[in-house]
């Protein structure tokens, strides 16, 4: 048999696979997660508008934990923090209203970063893919309000949530990419970075 | 002669037929519709009572909340179960599939209305923010962009680039509150609001929190709907058992009693045409009903029954035939019928409406019950004589004549109880609520933050302009104040400001150096900058308040007169002095509309005190006309004793009474004259008759309300324990003889 003949084969093999639905799927995800206590690292957001030619950047650090729930602290290109803990949002210690993007975010962190995955998949419908070394997901919202602003999320990572995509039906879209992720101390980040 | 009476015998049923399907003509004929049923209780009231703006107001706030459910869930899994449960609600019709949707839609018809007028909407607080302090304003919006909460602010940007509509718009859109849990806002569709669909709300209800019970969530639910739904399922559930128990002892006793079927058929009969007869009239002549009317309406199954027992226990006598039809108790039953009509038909004069119906539904189905003894009984029951009572009855009456100071005595034994009484008009005493729903209120409050206040603010101005700047005037003074017009359109002046501020900022560099500062390439912002630029377009409120408003927002009560109006709702976080202090401003009046029932309900109380004088007065003057005045006053005598009575032991009871024990009195006033009036009237062969007749219609009543004293919805219990005890003294003193009458002559 050919390379050619082997690879057309592999490839029907794996159409003939069962595809595996949302529940599943998740559920094999959340086989592959790390969970911890509480979580720390970096992350860089862009966030690309059609009006702007540049992606406006943030970078800074962040922390998850049950108890002191997120911190979200922009360094650059400003200073500011976001919490959002028992469901409350605040920026720079005011609450906001934020029309639940905060909870939104937190929703999605607490999921894959301490697998609370029964909240991903009460809120949306899971499509995606399983790799050797990493997973990628689609989160298409059932809410039908909400999927008239985001049309999808995706989720990308590996042993840890590594990379999160919202697009919006406007077009416009940011991207959120974690790294030096690591096991909190929670003492010192609940104080924050 | 036989033959003559013969044929007017069998021609009154035909009669009886004719006038049911006539009435029944006129009633299809001028049947008015759907709403023919009034449960609203403003309806009994009189309509100049209200002031106009204020029953606008009322109207509009009830409007806003009567077919709000809000369901809150918290714990794992609470965003999936609340989603199931809103499933559950549409399927079963209780929510509107596409609620969320069309208020979606309807807030993004508003921004769409709001959009070339942008430039000019902004909050008070941003603007006093930007215009002491550019600098602050740019750093709080600059940190809010670049943080994840940015993205809707991002979006905005070419056309809002200072993020004062956004702020605007937010302010104006109710917020869910924050926490840890899930909530849910639906809307009960208004056809399945009515009696008859809402009842099978609350098993939902209940179902759902089993539900939450075995999937480990707390469930809460607040809304109008639930308390209507409960009110409605428990009341058709003591209905169903109360009613159906009573009836049952009711037909047990009558069989016993009467021991013939047609002769219970016959009694049923004259029951339904005075119900019948009533309803049909009242509707013809008023084109609704109102429940309470209704209600008190099916108390003339106490007097209508009267009627028939007269008859039939009569029919009980030894001698008595059935050619003798009505001769034995003409009289009695005529001056019964007379004095009953005439005094409930007075009522219609009184000015108030729920008074007039009650008055021509009891008038009315009295004098049906009347007519139809008369047509058709002397006709239809012609049973063999049975020549005996049933044995409790076969003797004399055992109780002596009344003497003249055991009147007294009633009377002094009724007064202390009596002058213990106070008025009670409190609305909220009239209805029960579940313990659940009532803990699950204080725990939504509690989360939520603000109490339920049906409280609200009116607002009052010359024109539309002084309208909003009155209720940006009042919010400065009470911030936490949501909602209003200005919410959705500032004032033109504040619009101006808005307008001229920017202007000044991009005059000053300031507002080109923010927007460079994010990025932003001037021509991504040039419509923004035309705008500023152009002369100056506000927005005006009859551009917007033409279309449909989302749920909540708005609160504009029209232009009438050279006034314009609005509402805003009042949260329970609004302490009193702050209260006072708005209260204070020009135009701006709280309106507490429990508190402005309770007054219609004194006021309603008052006149009731004076119509119930003023109707014994009327049934006095008949009978002093037909039987002279000492035998009036001894018919007078019974029911006003069992009034008293009654009264006087609620006071030792319970030491309160309200417009519902007043109304009370009226059928037992009633059936307690028609008492007095057989006993005085009836020959002393037939006081047997007579007592059994009367203690049957006391017996049955008892039975068929009394009962209602054990209802668990206190205005049920409250009329139903009112009845019951009027008429138990009414037939205890029925049994004293009366003073010397026709059958002491003959």
């Amino acid at each position: 048999m050919s390379c050619r003949h082997a690879l057309a084969a592999l490839l029907l093999l794996a159409h003939c696979l069962p595809a595996l639905a949302g529940p599943e799927l998740l559920q094999a995800v959340a086989g592959r997660l790390e969970y911890r206590q509480g979580v720390a690292g970096a992350f860089t957001q862009s966030k690309y508008l059609s009006f702007m030619s540049r992606p406006l950047v943030s970078s800074g650090h962040f922390s998850l934990s049950a108890d002191a729930g997120l911190r979200w602290q922009v360094e650059a290109p400003v200073s500011s923090l976001m919490t959002v803990r028992d469901g409350v949002v605040t920026l720079d210690g005011q609450p906001v209203q934020d029309s639940g993007v905060g909870r939104l975010m937190a929703r999605i962190m607490r999921g894959f970063m301490h697998g609370e995955l029964e909240q991903i998949s009460e809120g949306f419908s899971v499509s995606g893919e399983l790799q050797p070394a990493h997973w990628s997901l689609a989160l298409a919202p059932r809410n039908p309000l909400m999927a008239t602003v985001i049309s999808e999320i995706r989720v990308r990572g590996d042993t840890y949530l590594q990379w999160v995509e919202v697009r919006e039906t406007s077009g416009n879209s940011t991207t959120i990419a974690f790294s030096a992720l690591h096991e909190a101390d929670r003492e010192a980040d609940a104080g924050g970075h | 002669m036989p033959a003559a009476t013969e044929r007017a015998g069998s021609a009154a049923p035909v009669l009886w037929l004719g006038l049911v399907l006539l009435l029944g003509l006129l009633l299809v004929l001028r049947w008015p519709g759907p709403g023919w049923l009034a449960t609203d209780f403003q309806r009994l009231l009189p309509a100049l009572a209200v002031d106009p703006w204020e029953a606008r107001a009322s109207a509009a706030a009830a409007a806003s909340y009567e077919g709000q459910l809000l369901l809150l869930a918290r714990g794992a899994g609470a965003a999936g179960f609340l989603q199931q449960a809103r499933e559950q609600l549409v399927a079963a019709g209780f929510a509107a599939a596409d609620f969320e949707q069309q208020q979606a839609a309807a807030w993004r018809q508003l921004g769409a209305l709001q959009q070339p007028h942008a430039i000019g909407l902004a909050t008070a607080a941003d603007r006093e923010l930007l215009a002491s302090d550019p600098e602050g304003y740019f750093t709080r919006l600059r940190n809010l962009l670049y943080s994840p909460l940015g993205g809707p602010w991002l979006n905005g940007l070419p056309r809002d680039p200072l993020g004062l509509w956004r702020s605007f718009s937010l302010a104006a859109a109710p917020q869910p509150p924050a926490g840890e849990f899930e909530l849910l806002a639906l809307q009960v569709p208004a056809a399945q609001r009515g009696f008859g669909r809402i009842e099978g709300l609350y098993p939902l209800y209940l179902d759902l929190v089993g539900q939450a019970q075995r999937r480990d969530l707390e469930f809460r639910a607040l809304g109008a709907p639930l308390y209507t739904a409960y009110g409605v399922q428990s009341g058709q559930r003591e209905m169903t058992t109360i009613g159906g128990a009573s009836l049952l002892a009711l037909l047990s006793l009558l069989l016993w009693a009467l021991r013939s079927g047609r002769a219970l058929l016959l009694s049923l009969l004259v029951v339904g045409s005075g119900i019948g007869g009533g309803f049909a009239l009242t509707l013809l002549l008023f084109q609704q009903v109102h429940l309470l009317a209704l209600v008190l309406g099916a108390t003339l199954v106490g007097i209508a029954a009267d009627y028939a027992f007269h008859y039939l226990c009569h029919s009980l006598l030894p001698g008595w035939q059935p050619a003798d039809g009505l001769g034995p108790v003409f009289r009695g039953l005529s001056l019964s019928a007379a004095t009953s009509v005439l005094g409930f038909a007075s009522l219609v004069l009184l000015p108030f409406p729920g008074l007039q119906q009650m008055g021509c539904f009891m008038a009315a189905g009295l004098l049906a019950s009347y007519l139809s003894v008369c047509l058709l009984f002397p006709g239809l029951y012609r049973v063999a004589p049975r020549g005996e009572l049933p044995r409790l009855f076969r003797r004399a009456p055992l109780a002596g004549r009344a003497p003249h100071w055991l009147w007294l005595l009633l009377v002094l034994l009724a007064l202390p109880g009596v002058l213990r009484l106070q008025a009670q008009d409190e609305l909220r005493d009239f209805y029960a609520a579940p313990q659940r729903l009532q803990a699950d209120q204080q725990a939504l409050e509690s989360l939520l933050g603000s109490g339920q206040d049906s409280r609200f603010l009116l607002l009052r101005a010359a024109d539309m302009e002084s309208l909003l700047q009155r209720e940006e005037a009042l919010r400065q003074q009470l911030p936490a104040l949501r909602g209003g017009v200005s919410a959705l359109v500032p004032s033109a002046a504040a619009q101006g400001e808005t307008i001229e501020l920017q202007r000044h900022l991009l005059r000053s560099g300031e507002l080109r150096g923010w927007i460079e500062s994010l990025g932003l390439a001037e021509a991504a912002v040039s419509d923004y900058l035309q705008a500023l630029e152009a002369p100056f377009q506000p927005l005006t409120a009859a551009a917007l308040l033409a279309q449909e408003l989302p749920l909540g927002s708005g609160g504009f009560l029209g232009c009438d007169g050279g006034i314009c109006a609005s509402w805003l709702p009042l949260p329970g976080t609004v302490d009193s002095q702050e209260l006072q202090r708005a209260v204070a401003l020009d135009g701006v009046a709280v309106i507490e509309p429990v508190a402005q029932i309770n007054r219609l309900l004194a006021q309603y109380r008052g006149q009731a005190l004076v119509m119930l004088p003023l109707l014994a007065l009327v049934v006095a003057a008949v009978l002093w006309l037909s039987l002279g005045w000492a035998a009036a006053l001894y018919l007078l005598a019974l029911p006003l004793a069992a009034a008293l009575l009654s009264f006087g032991l609620l006071g030792w009871l319970r030491g309160s009474y309200s417009i519902v024990n007043l109304l009370a009195l009226l059928p037992v006033a009633g059936v307690a004259l028609d008492f007095a009036i057989f006993r005085r009237l009836a020959t002393a062969p037939s006081q047997p008759a007579v007592l059994l007749a009367v203690s049957l219609s006391a017996l049955t009543s008892l039975l068929a309300f009394g009962m209602l004293a054990f209802s668990a919805t206190p205005i049920i219990s409250d009329f139903g324990y009112s009845i019951a005890s009027g008429l138990l003294f009414a037939w205890l003193l029925c049994w004293l003889r009366p003073p010397r009458g026709p059958g002491d002559r003959a």
